[in-house]
C-alpha cells in the first residue's frame, strides 16, 4: 500500500497508522492488511477465524505461501510463531509506531530547547539501561 | 597503503577463487547485525525503529560464527544498533578473529574506551568509528551533543593501544565539501588507517525520505571534495568505489556482495532493503529474484542508492573481472594512494 494511502487511514497520530485497523475481507484486502502489518514499525493484533488474538511485531510475510511470521510478545520477551495467512480476518495497529515523528525534519523543527530535552532523555534511558 | 597486504592478499585470491570456479553471485562482507539496540538516537535512522522487545533481542555467539561459517565471506562488517553494547560483543569478535575473518566492528565509540581492554589488537580487528563530520556536523547528525569528542578520545586511545582504526561517514542532502575536507584532515591528524564515506540512504522504512542525496547530487559532491585531493587523505575504500562515486566510473549494484545475517534471519535482499527474512543464506541466494534489484532493474527503490554496500563489492568485482577492471583499479590506486 503506498505510504500516502496508509496515512489516508484515521488515526489518533496524523501521519500514522497507529490505532487503526484494516479488514481482511476477501484475498485483496487481506494482501493489503498483511503487506502493510510487515512494513509498521511497531507491534500488531491479529484476529483469527477461530476468534483467538495474535500480538506481536511481523517481520516477515511470504504471499506464496500465504504465511506471517512473527515476533509474538511473550512477558518482556517474544518468541517466533508462523500464523497462515488465510486465518487472519482483521490486523489491529495497536503497538506504537516507533518510527513516527522521528524524522530529520520533525528533529530540526523542534525548537531548540525541545531538542535538548529529548536529546538528554534519551541519554538518560541509555545510562538507564546500561548503554551509556 | 592502509590496508594491510596480508588482508589485500584474502580478499584478491578469494575473489579470484570464486571467478575460476565460475561462481556468479558470491559474498565478499557479511554485514552482521547482533542487536538493533543503540545508545544514539539519530533522527532518520532506518535500523533502530522497533518495538523494545525486539531491541532487546541478541543474536548469540554462536548464531555470529554459524552465519559467518555459512557465509564464506572474508569480511565480517558488525554494525548494528549499536554492537558495544551486546554483552558478548568480546566473545563474537574472539570467534571470528579465529575464523580468520577481517572484522569492521563499527561503533559510535560512545563506549569504545570503556570496553577496549575486551580486545586485543590483531591485523583482524579493525575498529570503524562513525564520524559524520567536525564537531557540529556530527553532534548535529547523530542528535546528541558531546558524541564528537567522545569519538575523538576513543579513536586516540585506540591508536595509541595498536588498534586497527578506521573511521565511516554518511554524507546527506546540505553536505558542506569544505567542512569534509577539513574533517579528513582532522581524522588524518589522528593517524587512523583510512576513512570510510558514502551517501546515505533512504531507508524503505525509515522516518525520513527527504535527506538523502539522488544520484546526480551525489556524483557532484564528491566530485567537489575529492578534487585536488590531497595525498595525506587515505581512504579505507576500492579506488574504483571512489572513482564510481565521482561519476568517472559506471556499476550497477551488487546486492548480494554484503549479505545480511540479524535477528530476524537472513535480510533480503541486502542491508539496506527489508523485503523479507529467510533462515539459510542458500536460500537467500537462490530465492531471492536478484534481477529487481539495482539501478539498472528499474526498481526506484534502488534509483538513487549508491551507497557503499551496494557497489563496494561492484568495484572489487570489476577489479577482478577483466584487464580493464585490473588496469582502471591500479591507474586509480595510484591516485587515491589505496
Amino acid at each position: 500500500m503506498p505510504q500516502a494511502d496508509k496515512h489516508a487511514l484515521p488515526s489518533h497520530k496524523p501521519g500514522s497508522i497507529e490505532h487503526t485497523t484494516l479488514s481482511c475481507t476477501d484475498a485483496a484486502s487481506r494482501q493489503n492488511a498483511l503487506t502493510t502489518a510487515f512494513d509498521y514499525r511497531g507491534d500488531i493484533t491479529l484476529d483469527l477465524n477461530d476468534g483467538k488474538k495474535v500480538i506481536g511485531f511481523v517481520f516477515r510475510y511470504d504471499e506464496n505461501p500465504g504465511q506471517v511470521h512473527l515476533f509474538v510478545v511473550h512477558g518482556k520477551d517474544s518468541i517466533p510463531q508462523i500464523v497462515p495467512a488465510d486465518t487472519i480476518t482483521a490486523v489491529h495497529f495497536t503497538g506504537e509506531d516507533t518510527a513516527f515523528g522521528k524524522s530529520w525534519d520533525d528533529w530540526t523543527t523542534k525548537a531548540e530547547k525541545e531538542r535538548v530535552k529529548e536529546a538528554a532523555r534519551l541519554a538518560r534511558e541509555s545510562v538507564a539501561r546500561g548503554e551509556l | 597503503m592502509p590496508v594491510p597486504v596480508s588482508q589485500a592478499w584474502t580478499v584478491a585470491s578469494y575473489v579470484l577463487g570464486q571467478k575460476l570456479r565460475g561462481v556468479k553471485r558470491y559474498p565478499l562482507v557479511l554485514m552482521l547485525e547482533p542487536l538493533f539496540r543503540c545508545n544514539l538516537s539519530c533522527a532518520g535512522c532506518g535500523k533502530i525503529q522497533y518495538p523494545d522487545h525486539i531491541l532487546n533481542k541478541r543474536l548469540t555467539p554462536q548464531q555470529c560464527w554459524d552465519a559467518t561459517d555459512e557465509c564464506g565471506a572474508p569480511m565480517v562488517s558488525i554494525p548494528g544498533g549499536e554492537p558495544l553494547i551486546h554483552p558478548e560483543i568480546d566473545s563474537i569478535v574472539e570467534g571470528l578473529v579465529a575464523r580468520k575473518k577481517y572484522i569492521y566492528l563499527c561503533t559510535n565509540a560512545l563506549l569504545l574506551k570503556r570496553k577496549l581492554d575486551l580486545f586485543k589488537p590483531t591485523k583482524y580487528l579493525t575498529f570503524s568509528i562513525h564520524m559524520d563530520g567536525l564537531e557540529p556536523e556530527h553532534d548535529a547528525a547523530v542528535c546528541r551533543d558531546g558524541t564528537y569528542q567522545v569519538a575523538l578520545e576513543a579513536i586516540k586511545e585506540a591508536v595509541a593501544r595498536g588498534f586497527r582504526v578506521t573511521t565511516n561517514t554518511t554524507l546527506f542532502e546540505g553536505t558542506n565539501p569544505a567542512r569534509v575536507r577539513e574533517f579528513f584532515d582532522a581524522m588524518m591528524k589522528l593517524n587512523v588507517e583510512g576513512m570510510m564515506l558514502s551517501p546515505g540512504y533512504s531507508y524503505q522504512k525509515a522516518p525520513d525520505q527527504e535527506h538523502f542525496l539522488g544520484r546526480e547530487r551525489t556524483k557532484k559532491l564528491f566530485q567537489e571534495i575529492l578534487k585536488g585531493r590531497k595525498k595525506s587523505w587515505k581512504f579505507n575504500l576500492s579506488p574504483n568505489f571512489l572513482e564510481f562515486l565521482q561519476g568517472n566510473v559506471d556499476y550497477d549494484c551488487t546486492p548480494w556482495g554484503n549479505p545480511t545475517y540479524n535477528v530476524f534471519g537472513w535480510q533480503k535482499p541486502c542491508y539496506l532493503l527489508q523485503d523479507g527474512y529467510v533462515p539459510t543464506f542458500k536460500e537467500l541466494m537462490s530465492d531471492t529474484m536478484w534481477e529487481n534489484y539495482g539501478q539498472k532493474s528499474g526498481n526506484v527503490k534502488c534509483r538513487d542508492c549508491m551507497v557503499h554496500c551496494g557497489y563496494e563489492a561492484s568495484s572489487v568485482d570489476d577489479t577482478f573481472g577483466s584487464l580493464p577492471g585490473f588496469a582502471r583499479t591500479v591507474k586509480a590506486a595510484i591516485a587515491y594512494g589505496t
